[in-house]
């Protein structure tokens, strides 16, 4: 993996992970990773690994929290939520994605009519 | 606030390292346990299901350590390793570690301790609200105090700063009569407390309503000071409100300054405050006028918001002839300041004066900003001796490095490394540096204190002491470890591990502890000839012939009681006083004189000059007013004539000292002529009126039969001390309405010695411990050297070199690197000492004598340090050492 497409994926998926906790509230791990694999349809081929350093990375920042709970089996696992700055964070990292992808979307309309 | 809690978060991940490690494993295992779960029911086998979990993990290891270097910051975390491997190669071993950390920490110890008598002298701001705020009123160059009535009319001027006040120093007492037990007392305006912003540790601090005559609604009130209320009163907690009787006047304790406030005066202490509207209380023998015309208020403001010293000081010009003006006019015409007085108080500067004044500063800070220099030349001279062991361990451990950086270490990591053993080094020697100075600083500022000055001081552990001294343990640090470690990570990995020892990078290294060596002996050159000069001032004062001897001499502050008297009725019990003394068998003579010699004190006295014509027609000198006996009683022989008697006319005869006879006679007999109005009686010998320093001035003494000023006793016998209260007794029966209080005169003399004393002291020390280091140092780099050239040696043994040729070789080799330091630290004092001048006396500061005792020294302390080297070369045997390689 190129540091690159690694740094593209840490901004992305920290949206990501924000999302999902927004819309079904508290979870742990290994669910925001699944959650995420079903939303994208399967295309994203996420090393489920690298959502351990981005959740630390999130909580550093203060946008999600974390405790010690139960899974629906019952094992003991990190639960992650939303915090109000995260919520925060959420809104302006969703009207800057809005922007941009808009912005690259009329982009590459506009390429498709030129010929 | 997102950036502070990443750093927290971050430390915290740093210091609970361990702790998140597990967390992350146990996070881990439960994710791939609900995966495993999960894909169990979509019907895979357990081993299938392991396998697919892990899978889409990605690497379980990868994660960790990502997770790890996202939680903490990893250099910070490598330095923490670099640390942690420093201290063990430290504990490796001890011994040279211990005398490292030794050396260090004497040498940070005298830094430090010097670095805390600056910040308490000079640095720290008073312990009051916003002292940078704070200015002083300076009067000009003659006098720094001013006199009642101008206080009177500027504390009005509301305009000019953000409040004024005014306060004296001086001592009271708390015995009414017989023997005097003084307090410091601080006579301040109503505004005192308020204006520095302090709030009191118990009851009230003194208002402007409490500064006016006969006090306030509590009457004559009084603060006293939080260490007056624990020795004096036990700390007792229903102080408040009690009656305390000073100088035969009863004041009410209705507060006790905080613990932290020591006074205005930076060195010295107060005990009691109170206000100055009711000062005549205290003074009931002096007229109460006095307290008008005298100079003896210091004045100090708070800025306004916004202005600064000089902006006030245009401001002040503008009132200042008015409020002098007015302050004169108040006065009757005998009282009036002189027209040059008038005009200097007139161009009145404001200075800031966050530390407030400070007799102490003015007496000590020249010295003890010598000293402190002093002491950081001695931590160099340390440091040096640790760079020669850091360049020596470097070099022993050269192998290890090459094999460090043939595994790919980078130079910059290396250097690092040590580096950062110099500052474990370092560390440790400032810690220790800090417990030497928490006990060596109260014990200097105890040496600080005279029979006139009892100097106290607060040196606390504060951020600016703690910084300095942690600048200082980098700087030291950095110098002895950095060269060393360019030096030791120099050469590539390839020559050192060859194995071969290369020649030439051989005489580098010695050539690198030879720099050192001359280095650190030109420096302790320097130290010795700086000490040798400071201490010679203190001997030539101390054994300067003051013209009298101290020694069997008591001085005693007698205090009439019992309101103004008639001149006629002091004169009287002053008399009898005298009267009952000399009549005591331990008593040799006794005197009064109303100058206390050997204090700042002083009377001067115009004498037109004999001749006409003569210039300068008319001379001002010193006088004192004696009473008969005087020169008897104070061990002054008289040259020529006689003493005064009794029945002599006051203002009408004179004696005078042979410098005086010297100036106005020259060679004759003055005994006979007339000066103005006065005829010359006798010639005494010349004796020191003020101080050592300022030798024998012309002096002239005049007949007092009043008898005012301190009573000088000779005792035939004994101690003067310790018969201090035997005299005191025979006063009070003779007149029960005195005060009384005894200082032996040699206290006085020491006294005015202190500063020199300090010095020379302190000097010595340093002189002393840098001759120690530079020994330690030379041994250190002839026997490593020797060691080092062993084979070498002993190839000149066995081709024919005898031992004394051998010891010759490498005596010579140190007295080579000596010489060369002895020749750079002579070119660096002859710089430094012409700093040093204005400090010394009877020592000319090239004095060459001193230049080449230092010399001298400094080349026997290299031989001496080189002599168990030497012979232990010479002793080397050939064939064993030959057998061995």
């Amino acid at each position: 993996m190129t540091p690159d497409k690694r740094d593209v994926l840490y901004g992305t998926l920290g949206l990501m992970v924000l999302k999902t906790l927004e819309a079904l509230g508290p979870l742990h791990g290994y669910r925001i990773a699944r959650r995420i694999e079903q939303i994208s349809g399967q295309q994203l081929a996420l090393n489920q690994g690298t959502l351990y350093p981005a959740l630390l990375k999130l909580e550093q920042a203060g946008w999600i929290r974390s405790a010690w709970g139960q899974s629906e089996s019952g094992r003991r696992v990190k639960v992650y939520s939303l915090t109000k700055a995260g919520r925060r964070q959420l809104r302006s990292e969703e009207a800057a994605w809005e922007q941009a992808t808009g912005i690259v979307a009329r982009f590459l309309r506009i390429r498709e009519q030129a010929p | 606030m997102r950036r502070v809690r990443i750093v927290l978060s971050r430390l915290r991940g740093i210091l609970a390292g361990r702790r998140l490690d597990r967390e992350l494993q146990d996070e881990i295992e439960g994710h791939l346990a609900e995966a495993i779960e999960d894909f169990v029911t979509q019907g895979l086998s357990p081993e299938e299901a392991r396998r697919a979990a892990l899978c889409s993990f990605g690497g379980v290891t990868q994660t960790i350590e990502t997770h790890r270097d996202a939680r903490g910051w990893p250099w910070f975390e490598s330095i923490l390793r670099d640390v942690r491997r420093a201290i063990r190669l430290l504990r490796r071993s001890p011994a040279v570690t211990a005398a490292a950390v030794l050396s260090l920490a004497l040498g940070m110890g005298g830094t430090t301790t010097m670095f805390s008598l600056v910040n308490g002298l000079m640095l720290r701001p008073l312990p009051v609200q916003n002292p940078e705020r704070l200015v002083s009123i300076v009067a000009g160059e003659e006098t720094n105090s001013w006199k009642m009535p101008v206080w009177e009319r500027l504390r009005d001027r509301a305009g000019l700063f953000d409040g004024l006040f005014a306060w004296d120093a001086r001592s009271l007492d708390l015995a009414e009569r017989g023997e005097s037990r003084p307090v410091s007392g601080l006579l301040v305006s109503g505004s005192f407390f308020d204006v520095l912003g302090l709030s009191p540790q118990a009851g009230r601090l003194l208002r402007r309503t409490d500064d006016v005559e006969g006090g306030g609604s509590d009457g004559p009130a009084a603060v006293i000071s939080a260490g007056f209320w624990r020795h004096q009163f036990g700390a007792a907690p229903d102080v408040v409100g009690r009656t305390l009787r000073v100088n035969g006047a009863s004041v009410t304790i209705v507060g006790i300054a905080p613990a932290s406030f020591f006074g205005p005066e930076v060195g010295r202490s107060f005990d009691v405050a109170v206000p100055l509207a009711i000062a005549p209380l205290f003074a009931p023998e002096s007229p109460p006028e006095m307290a008008f015309h005298n100079l003896w208020l210091s004045i100090m403001a708070r800025l306004k918001p916004g202005r600064d010293a000089a902006g006030a000081t245009v401001a002040l010009h503008t009132v200042m002839p008015g409020v002098l003006e007015a302050a004169e006019a108040s006065l009757p015409r005998y009282m009036r300041l002189p027209a040059s007085l008038r005009a200097s108080m007139a161009t009145a500067r404001v200075e800031p004066a966050p530390g407030g004044p400070s007799l102490v500063r003015d007496q000590y800070d020249r010295s003890v900003v010598t000293v402190t220099a002093i002491a950081v030349a001695v931590l160099l001279i340390a440091c040096v001796n640790l760079a020669n062991l850091f360049l020596a361990r470097g070099e022993a451990r050269r192998r290890e490095l090459a094999i460090a950086m043939a595994l790919g270490a980078t130079r910059l990591r290396l250097v690092r490394q040590l580096v950062i053993e110099g500052l474990v080094l370092s560390a440790l020697g400032a810690a220790g540096g800090l417990a030497i100075a928490m006990w060596a600083a109260p014990v200097l500022i105890g040496e600080f204190s005279s029979a006139r000055h009892a100097v106290t001081m607060a040196l606390p552990i504060d951020w600016r002491l703690l910084g300095l001294t942690g600048l200082t343990a980098i700087a030291t640090a950095l110098i002895f470890s950095v060269l060393p470690a360019l030096r030791v990570t120099g050469l590539g990995p390839g020559s050192t591990l060859s194995g071969a020892r290369v020649a030439g990078h051989d005489r580098q290294a010695g050539r690198a502890h030879g720099v050192l060596v001359t280095v650190q002996v030109a420096l302790s050159l320097v130290l010795a000839v700086s000490a040798a000069l400071l201490v010679a001032t203190f001997i030539r004062l101390h054994r300067y012939d003051l013209g009298f001897d101290p020694n069997a001499v008591l001085t005693l502050n007698v205090r009439l009681k019992g309101g103004v008297a008639r001149l006629d009725d002091d004169a009287l019990r002053h008399r009898r006083i005298l009267e009952a003394v000399e009549a005591m068998p331990e008593v040799a003579a006794a005197a009064f004189g109303n100058v206390a010699v050997l204090t700042p004190g002083r009377m001067v006295l115009t004498l037109k000059h004999p001749d006409e014509g003569a210039t300068p027609a008319e001379q001002e000198v010193f006088a004192i007013d004696v009473t008969p006996g005087w020169f008897e009683a104070m061990g002054v022989p008289l040259r020529l004539g006689r003493d005064f008697s009794w029945d002599d006319q006051p203002r009408r005869t004179l004696i005078v000292n042979q410098a005086l006879a010297r100036l106005f006679f020259g060679d004759q007999n003055p005994v006979g002529s007339r000066l103005g109005a006065y005829a010359v009686i006798g010639v005494a010998a010349d004796a020191v009126y003020r101080s050592a320093r300022e030798g024998t001035p012309p002096t002239a003494y005049l007949l007092s039969q009043a008898g005012y000023g301190p009573l000088s006793v000779r005792l035939a016998a004994g101690d003067p001390e310790q018969l201090a209260g035997r005299v005191i007794d025979a006063i009070v029966r003779t007149d029960a309405d005195v005060l009384v209080g005894a200082t032996p005169l040699a206290a006085f003399a020491r006294a005015t010695l202190a500063t020199e004393r300090v010095t020379a002291m302190l000097a010595g020390f340093f002189g002393v411990l840098a001759l120690v280091l530079a020994a330690v140092g030379t041994y250190g780099v002839m026997a490593y050297s020797v060691g080092r050239r062993r084979a070498e040696l002993a190839v000149r043994r066995a081709l024919g070199a005898t031992g004394v040729d051998i010891t010759r070789r490498v005596l010579g080799r140190s007295l080579e690197l000596a010489v060369a330091g002895v020749v750079l630290g002579m070119a660096i004092s002859i710089w430094v000492s012409g700093l040093l001048a204005p400090l010394l006396y009877g020592v000319e500061p090239r004095d060459p004598a001193t230049f080449a005792a230092a010399a001298g020294t400094l080349l026997a302390v290299a031989a001496a340090a080189t002599w168990l080297p030497a012979r232990r070369a010479a002793r080397i045997n050939p064939a064993i050492l030959l057998r061995e390689d």
